[in-house]
Parts: structure tokens; sequence; C-alpha cells
């Protein structure tokens, strides 16, 4: 659907088009939900793709174990407005922004893609605190945990079935690990400085009093059991 | 231009976007403009329109636009229910006007009293909304999913006003989505009043943490609010009551403070602080200038402190700049004390939910193995308009 035949949509379609179902009955262009979010997997990937092969990120990285997360689409704020009240016909340019992180030599490069080119407009260290975890984490401290002695006694022979449960799933998975984010402002925290993560375990009965915290940058894994006593 | 009508609906400009781009301080273009409707439908083809009365000819209507941010990168790019532009119309021949671009939860913070944990809840990891069915946003409840992930409802909202001519019952439009942060679940709502009011709330619900279950905490929500208020330039002001209870004369002042550059403040359940926020051009017909009032809807009388100083602060205020979205860096954002008056503006406010464990989220069994939920508990803010009507809204009397 082009703008000009949008310009010539009246208002009243608008007000009927008040729902995603609503939308995708009358033909209109596809809502911004596609797979659960606003940019796709294949355009994520793209950009992750173009952002990993550019040589100025290589130069800020070096050679080492790659972490790579990318946001939403995002449009300037001042060519939205512009573009909205007819101030400019130029559509707003849409570009994602990339992430990636070497593991090894715990430095971060951020890159500005832009869509559906997939050209990097900048690129720029980042600090590497701005890296969050991705599955790839997840399951390298997963990994860890079900080498840890302590962990499997705490957990026992099930250990080993415990499979990283995606966030969001749905799935009914029967051992299901999940991962929380771990991040301490207290300088005498090792997990100030270090990517450090806790691992729970969910049964279909519920959860096991057990946390596995995980350093992956020291590759230490520590292991809490609850108190609870049945009442 | 083939590839606009799969333009995202997100006008989040995304984290350090600007700052690559060697624009991270330029400031829109200011002045107020009409909106064309049939651009934003095309830039928007999800946005959700609603005017109330429902039952009647519309008198008020809501402009809404959402989208679901689901990436792996939440430090810069928040995951969850976004909301904005949002666009309101106070009678069916007066203009749209906009209220907020960006609405969104940057994050949640949850200390454990004991420190044993200390939990970043969205941003280090890719959590995500997770499924709404029919069970959860029941027709008999005015709901209808709208996406796989996102609960539309509408109903009644109780009485609007009452008095010696008459009676009137509200409505609203609710919309909410659940991020799945592990054994936590957060929903994110957003309510849209009939009267121009908007509600963000968080609520906290699920499982209590494994080995933590008995351990009190709290859930800290940092809402950052891209208000603008028919515009992008707007003001601040910090809206207090004063009130000496050794004052024999009895006598309450309101004051008004207004915010020139960069800052945080707390708020007093005694001084009743709220944000203000207006924009100089923009006034009612009685001459008044309009504003937004950021209202804390306080839960259990407080809002909580911590040793991280973003959380000593309740209300923030920073202009914009679309490469900061991390509640954890604000006292960055305002370092240097960047002006903000007559500017694009942001707002940003904690809420916070003291959680005491209790049997009624559940117990262990033989196993050891917790068995139970909590029950959902909530706190949250109201945009609410002042001076933006030109009398009461949807009262006969009035013009």
């Amino acid at each position: 659907m082009g703008i000009g035949t949008a310009r010539s949509a009246v208002f009243g379609l608008a007000l009927a088009v008040t729902s995603f179902w609503a939308v995708a009955a009358l033909g209109q262009p596809q809502p911004p939900v596609q797979g659960g979010a606003s940019t796709t997997a294949e355009e994520r990937q793209a950009a992750e793709k173009a952002t990993l092969g550019d040589p100025r990120v290589r130069a800020i990285l070096g050679a080492g174990q790659l972490r790579v997360a990318a946001g939403d689409v995002a449009v300037d704020k001042g060519e939205a407005e512009a573009f909205l009240t007819g101030k400019s016909e130029r559509p707003p340019g849409k570009r994602v922004i990339v992430l990636v992180f070497n593991v090894q030599s715990n430095k971060a490069a951020r890159a500005v893609v832009s869509l559906p080119e997939y050209r990097l407009l900048a690129v720029e260290r980042a600090p590497p605190d701005d890296m969050p975890l991705v599955r790839e984490d997840a399951e390298q401290a997963l990994a860890l945990a079900k080498a840890d002695p302590a962990l499997r006694r705490a957990v026992g022979d099930t250990l080993d079935r415990y499979t990283i449960l995606e966030p969001g799933s749905e799935e009914r998975v029967p051992f299901a690990a999940q991962v929380l984010p771990l991040r301490n402002s207290n300088r005498r925290d090792a997990c100030s400085v270090d990517r450090c993560l806790a691992l729970i375990f969910r049964t279909e009965d519920g959860y096991l009093s057990i946390i596995a915290q995980v350093d992956l940058t020291r590759r230490k894994v520590a292991v809490s059991q609850g108190g609870g006593q049945p009442r | 231009m083939n590839g606009f009508p799969r333009l995202r609906a997100c006008f989040v400009a995304a984290a350090l976007l600007a700052t690559l781009a060697g624009v991270a301080d330029a400031q829109p273009a200011t002045t107020t403009a009409t909106l064309d409707l049939a651009r934003f439908q095309l830039f928007c083809p999800n946005a959700v329109t609603q005017s109330f009365p429902t039952s009647a000819p519309a008198v008020t209507t809501w402009l809404i636009c959402w989208h679901e941010v689901a990436g792996n990168n939440s430090v810069a790019d928040p995951n969850g229910l976004i909301i904005g532009p949002v666009y309101f119309r106070k009678a069916p021949n007066a203009p749209f006007v906009r209220i907020l671009w960006d609405v969104r939860v940057s994050d949640y913070f949850v200390p454990y009293h004991n420190n044993s944990y200390r939990f970043y809840d969205l941003s280090f990891y890719n959590f995500k909304l997770t499924g709404v069915t029919a069970a959860d946003c029941p027709v008999s409840a005015g709901g209808a999913p709208i996406s796989p992930h996102v609960c539309k409802e509408v109903h009644d909202r109780g009485l609007m006003w009452k008095d010696w001519t008459g009676v009137r019952r509200g409505e609203e439009m609710v919309l909410w989505g659940a991020i799945a942060a592990g054994n936590y679940q957060y929903i994110q709502e957003y309510t849209f009043r009939d009267d121009g009011a908007i509600i963000g709330r968080l609520g906290a619900t699920a499982q209590n943490l494994p080995t933590q279950e008995l351990e009190p905490h709290t859930h800290n929500a940092l809402w950052r609010l891209d208000i603008d208020l028919d515009g992008v330039t707007n003001n601040a002001a910090q809206l207090r009551h004063i009130e000496n209870p050794a004052n024999a004369a009895g006598t309450a002042t309101d004051t008004t403070t207004p915010i020139a550059v960069a800052q945080g403040f707390t708020w007093s359940a005694r001084t009743h602080d709220m944000v203000e926020i207006t924009n100089p051009s923009f006034k009612n017909a009685q001459g008044h200038t309009a504003s937004y009032q950021l209202v804390p809807l306080v839960t259990g009388g407080g809002l909580t402190q911590h040793y991280e100083k973003f959380t000593q602060n309740d209300f923030w205020v920073t202009p914009y700049n679309p490469a900061q979205f991390a509640a954890k860096n604000l006292p960055a954002y305002v370092a240097g004390a960047p002006p903000v008056a007559n500017r694009d503006l942001v707002v940003w406010y904690k809420g916070s939910l003291h959680h005491h464990p209790r049997d009624e989220d559940g117990v262990f069994n033989r196993s050891r193995t917790w068995i139970g939920t909590a029950d959902v508990m909530w706190t949250g803010f109201m945009l609410m308009p002042h001076d933006f009507f030109d009398c009461s809204p949807f009262y006969k009397p009035c013009p």
C-alpha cells in the first residue's frame, strides 16, 4: 500500500481499524507485531550479520568469542514528526542498533544499521556493561552448572535433563532452567564487574528451592538451597 | 515506498542512535502542527482508536499507537509493551492533541532485604511478553486480544461524578501485556479513560524466588515517560502541598517550582509531590495553560530507596535523548544539569511494591518444592489533565 493510497483513506476507516484482527481482516498493511516482535528475526539476523562482517567492528573487538544483541527497529523522532504533520513527504528511515561483545577481550562495539539496505551508518566502542546476557550465555551457564558437583548433589540425576527455557515461551518443558541476570552495584561483589547470572530450575510440580549462581567471567558456580520445610 | 507499509509502529529512537549520528542533543521541530490522520494510520497500522461513550455518539476519542519490543538488547531498548504516540480529542469538533510520544517500563529492580540478590528484571536479559488468551482477556470483561501478547479491555470504570443534578459512570480502555521474567511475571498495564486521564501500572505476580521464597523484597518499576503535550516544546514543574500542622491558622499552600535543568527528586506522602508538564503555547478556551500532571498512585504508603543511586529519587526530568532508555543510568543522564525548560523532555517515575511473603503466596510440599503463586500486587501513576478541558467533561451544563 503506497502513501498515496493511504492518503485517500478516510478517517472512518481508521476508526474501524481498531485491532490487530480487524486490520488483518480488512487486508490492510501488516500489523507491527510479527512473530512477537516489531523487528522480524530475519531483519535482526541480517543486521547482526552486517555488523559482524564490518572491519571497523572487528578492529574494535579483536579476535575471540562474540556475543551479539540487537534492539528493535527505530525511527528518528524528528523525521517521524515531520512526516506525521505533513511537513515532509519522506517517511522516517528505519534503523537497528546492534551491540557486539567480545567475551575474551571484554570489549564491545555498537553499530547503527540502516534497513532495508543493512548498511552500517556508524560504529563506535561501547561500554561492556551495556551488553545484556544472551542465549549463548545462558547455554554456557547451564553447561557450567551441570558440571558442578554441588549442584548435581542438590538437584539429583534429573540435572542433565534441564534445558534453557526461552523467555516468554509457553512451552511446557518438564525440566526447565531459567535465567535471571545478576548485576551488583557494590564494587566488592565480583558480579559488579563480571558477567553473572542465576539459574533456577522448574519442574512440572514447581520450582526447586535451589539457585545456581554462575559467574561466566570466572567460570564459577555457587549453589544456594532454600531452607523451606513443609508446613 | 513499498517498504513503508511494513514500517513498524516504533517511534522509539533506539539507544545511542543520535549519539552515533552526532545529534544526541538535537531537538525535533518545536511547532505545534496538525496530525495527518491518514499518515498516522499508515505509520501505525495497528493503532487503536477508542471513543467514549461507547454506547452513544463520541465525545472524547483516543488515538493510540502501540507496539511490542521483543529484542535482545534490553539495556538500550527495553522489551515489552510500548505505548505511543498517543493523541486525544476532547470534543468531536476539537483537534487531536498529542499527549505522549513513547511510554514504557525502563526496568524492574528487585533487591531482597537480605541482599542475597538484586535483580534487574528487564534490562539485562531478553525477557519478553508472554501470551494472552481468552482466559486472560475475556469478552465478559470487555476484553479482546489484539496480538498474541496484548489484551485490550473496554469497560465501565465506576462513578465519574455524582452531584445534585445526577450521576454518570465513566468508561476506560486498558491495554496490557505481561513480561515473563523467570519466576515472576510483570503486568504492564496502560489505561486510557474517557476523561483524558492515563494510568500506568505495574502488577507483580507468579512465583516467589527459589531459595528466597520467604524473604521480603521490593519490586521497583521505573517508567520512562516521553510526554509531548501538543508538541515537543514542554516545561516541567514540581508541585507540592505545603502545610504546617503546628500552624493554628490552619492554612496550606500549593507551590509550583519550575524545573529548569535535568534533575531527580523525591516524593513525599505529606506534600503530595507531582510533576506538571505544560506547553507554553497550549491553552484551553478559558485561556489557561493546559497541563498533564504526573500523580503517583502509591501502594502501601511509600516508595523505597536502595543503595543504587538511580533508586534514590522517585521523579527524574531529563532532556529528550533517543540514546537514553536505561533507568540505571539516570544519575549520568542528569550530570551536568542540562537544560529542560522549553525543551523536548522526558519524565521518569519509580513506583515501588513492598512484598512481604505470606502463606497466601505458597508453601513447601514434602519434597521441598514451592507450591503456590503470589497474587498480583499493583502500583503505578496517573497522568491527569489539568485545564485541558474547557469545563467538566461529560457534564451536561458545560458548553
